[in-house]
């Protein structure tokens, strides 16, 4: 495997051997490695310094259930701190079939024009995408399918990403070749504006299928990972109700965030919970699917097409953070208007928590009414008419929250919280605050766990073990879901990675990983000006009741700052 | 013997689809002092403990809580996060 770097200021590409110390790490972990080594961690994110960086997991690359995720990087345009954004799809498993060990895309375009990368088995070429710049996601991806055929796989931005708005990312095609795979947070899309890059293109028609060192090895521990997979109860929760399973069990906790984080339970639950959604996607037929795999070979099928009431598809998927986040957060409890506003955020580029978030902001500001799915849909359309105000929601809630002086505002590191209320689920609070994401769901949720989520002495710990074993999963490549696979037969981990690469890796590979990658990005932050001051939540969460539970964050700081002690 | 009566709330796939439609919750009287376990028995639902959480007043509890008139009792396959 090789690193490709594309230079955007002469538009030459370059091919190297990867360096001995990024072998044996992959996705979020070697994104860390590559900004310690090559970015300023004190530069301008949107500017020249900054990298764009791709880097499939170590797993990515044979189909092996959920584990074909490509994790994109850079320093965050949102945070201004490390970022990995990762995202199902096609990209990941394509890059490596063209030998990919990290994709770099560097310096700046020194004129106006725009460009699509198209990669493929000879290299990198630059090719104009003047045709395409301005449009949205959908229409973006179906020129693209046009132009370079069905068989590619395909990573772009939409019109946020080329504003360079906070809160842009970066969309990859499902294995239907929709591109609704976002690797949403952090801003990342708004970095590959600044390169003007409109999409990566990437044709492995020619590619290869990357060596394993010992077929019949890996062969008998992808058996028995994917069995235990199977079996896992979870697994079938997630194929029959997607993500969208969970709005139960975090109201069932007081943790569903209502109205822009003032309320931990939404009296329109019923409406909005994925057993309801299942029942209408069953009755409305067509195009509506249940389930849905994202990328090939997955298992879980997590994902789903939700469908209008004639059975047209309004979008694909409908999840459960975008559900939270444009629902309850916003009081509305019409799924059909969220999927209606979750397709035309996605055609944005745009990432639905932090929009959903800016939008609570908005209504807390007296932007809207707490419940007005027409007028949250009207402030959607002026992102897109790019009015002032629309400029500024479409940088997510932070930004929302100081333009319109607006102190309730759910973002830690200026990114927004997903949908679990931190004052009801705590440990889920510690991994916002302490995780060097930024309030990120996926960096570890502790809402699973058999303890007292109110007791705050208890936290610390089951955060840090998530967040040690996400970080892992992120660099494997590994979706959050195959993890429950993993659990159940985890010396799969280093039997796998031994037969792929043939190296000798420790039992605990996973945690190794994870700690590795936390290290180097807090290491990254520490040197971009980050303190203890950014590892907290917000103030009013800490002084501010949230009902029914009537609880507020109160973690010890000692907790937040010794979490990542002896890593 | 005094009776308490109790709500189970049913979650996702132990929600159950009748030519009724879904049923999402039962009505249970119990004996005061008996388990969610015991209870569980009666109704004849089966569930696994380990992969289930049990959720009154928004706390989890173990299949031996003993439920008070009024509760709701949340059985929640447990899931990790959307
Ligand atoms: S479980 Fe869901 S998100 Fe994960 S790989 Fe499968 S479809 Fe994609």
């Amino acid at each position: 495997m090789n690193v490709w770097r594309i230079d955007l200021a002469n538009q030459k590409f370059s091919l190297e051997e990867v360096p001995a110390h990024w072998e044996q790490i992959g996705g979020r972990a070697l994104i860390a490695q590559v900004l310690l080594d090559e970015v300023n961690p004190l530069c301008d994110p949107l500017g020249p310094y900054n990298k764009l960086i791709l880097a499939p997991g170590l797993l990515v690359g044979h189909m092996l259930s959920s584990c074909d995720r490509i994790s994109f990087g850079g320093k965050s345009p949102l945070t201004g701190g490390v970022k990995e954004s990762n995202a199902g799809g096609t990209t990941g498993l394509k890059l490596v079939y063209l030998g990919i060990k990290t994709l770099l895309l560097e310096n700046a375009p020194q004129d106006d024009r725009w460009w699509v990368i198209y990669l493929n088995k000879d290299g990198a070429k630059f090719e104009s995408a003047q045709d395409i710049v301005g449009l949205g996601v959908y229409a973006t991806a179906e020129k693209l399918l046009e132009r370079y055929g069905k068989d590619v796989a395909i990573a772009l931005i939409g019109p946020a990403g080329e504003r360079l708005q906070l809160a842009a990312g970066i969309q990859n095609l499902d294995k239907d070749r929709v591109p609704s795979r976002i690797a949403a947070r952090g801003g990342l899309g708004a970095l590959m504006g600044s390169k003007h890059v409109k999409a990566i293109v990437i044709d492995a028609k020619e590619g290869v299928k990357p060596e394993i060192k010992d077929l019949e090895s890996f062969k008998a521990a992808q058996k028995r990972f994917t069995k235990s997979l199977m079996d896992h109860p979870q697994t079938k929760i997630y194929a029959d109700y997607g993500t969208n399973a969970m709005p139960g069990m975090s109201d069932g906790f007081g943790g569903m965030p209502t109205r822009n984080f003032s309320a931990g339970h939404f009296e329109g639950l019923e409406r909005i919970r994925g057993e309801t959604m299942r029942e209408f996607l069953l009755q409305r037929g067509g195009e509506a699917q249940t389930t849905h795999a994202c990328m090939p070979g997955c298992t879980i099928r997590c994902s789903n097409v939700y469908a209008d009431e004639k059975g047209k598809a309004i979008v694909s998927p409908l999840e459960y953070e975008t559900v939270g986040l444009l629902g309850p957060n916003l009081g509305i409890d019409d799924l059909d208007m969220i999927a209606r506003m979750n397709y035309e955020i996605n055609d944005l580029g745009l990432d639905t928590i932090d929009i959903g978030a800016a939008l609570g902001v908005a209504a807390e500001a007296g932007l809207m009414e707490f419940g007005d799915a027409k007028r949250a849909m009207e402030l959607i359309q002026e992102i897109r008419k790019g009015t002032v105000l629309g400029r500024v929601l479409g940088n997510g809630a932070a930004v929302t929250g100081r333009a319109l002086n607006v102190r309730r505002v759910p973002v830690v590191k200026g990114q927004a919280m997903s949908a679990y209320e931190p004052r009801a689920i705590k440990g889920t609070g510690v991994t916002y605050a302490t995780s060097p994401q930024g309030a990120d769901h996926t960096a570890g949720l502790t809402i699973r766990a058999k303890i007292d989520h109110l007791d705050p002495k208890v936290q610390a710990e089951v955060s840090r073990t998530v967040q040690i074993n996400m970080a892992g999963y992120d660099s494997l490549g590994a979706c959050v879901f195959a993890g429950n696979g993993f659990a159940g037969v985890p010396e799969t981990i280093k039997q796998l990675i031994e037969a792929r690469y043939g190296w000798e890796v420790a039992e605990n590979f996973l945690q190794e990983l994870g700690k590795k990658a936390i290290k180097l990005e807090r290491e990254f932050n520490r040197r971009a000006g980050f303190t203890a001051a950014d590892d907290r939540l917000p103030e009013f969460m800490t002084y501010e009741p949230l009902p029914p539970n009537h609880s507020v964050f109160d973690v010890s700081e000692q907790d937040l700052d010794h979490i990542f002690d002896n890593l | 013997m005094s009776e308490v009566e109790v709500t189970f709330q049913l979650h996702t796939i132990l929600q159950v689809q009748t030519p009724n439609g879904r049923i999402t919750a039962l009505r249970h009287r119990m004996v005061n002092g008996q388990s969610i376990e015991d209870a569980l028995q009666d109704l004849g639902i089966q569930i696994s403990p380990e992969e289930t959480l049990i959720v009154v007043n928004r706390q989890n509890v173990g299949v031996d809580y003993q439920p008070k008139d009024g509760d709701v009792i949340h059985l929640i396959p447990a899931i990790a996060g959307g």
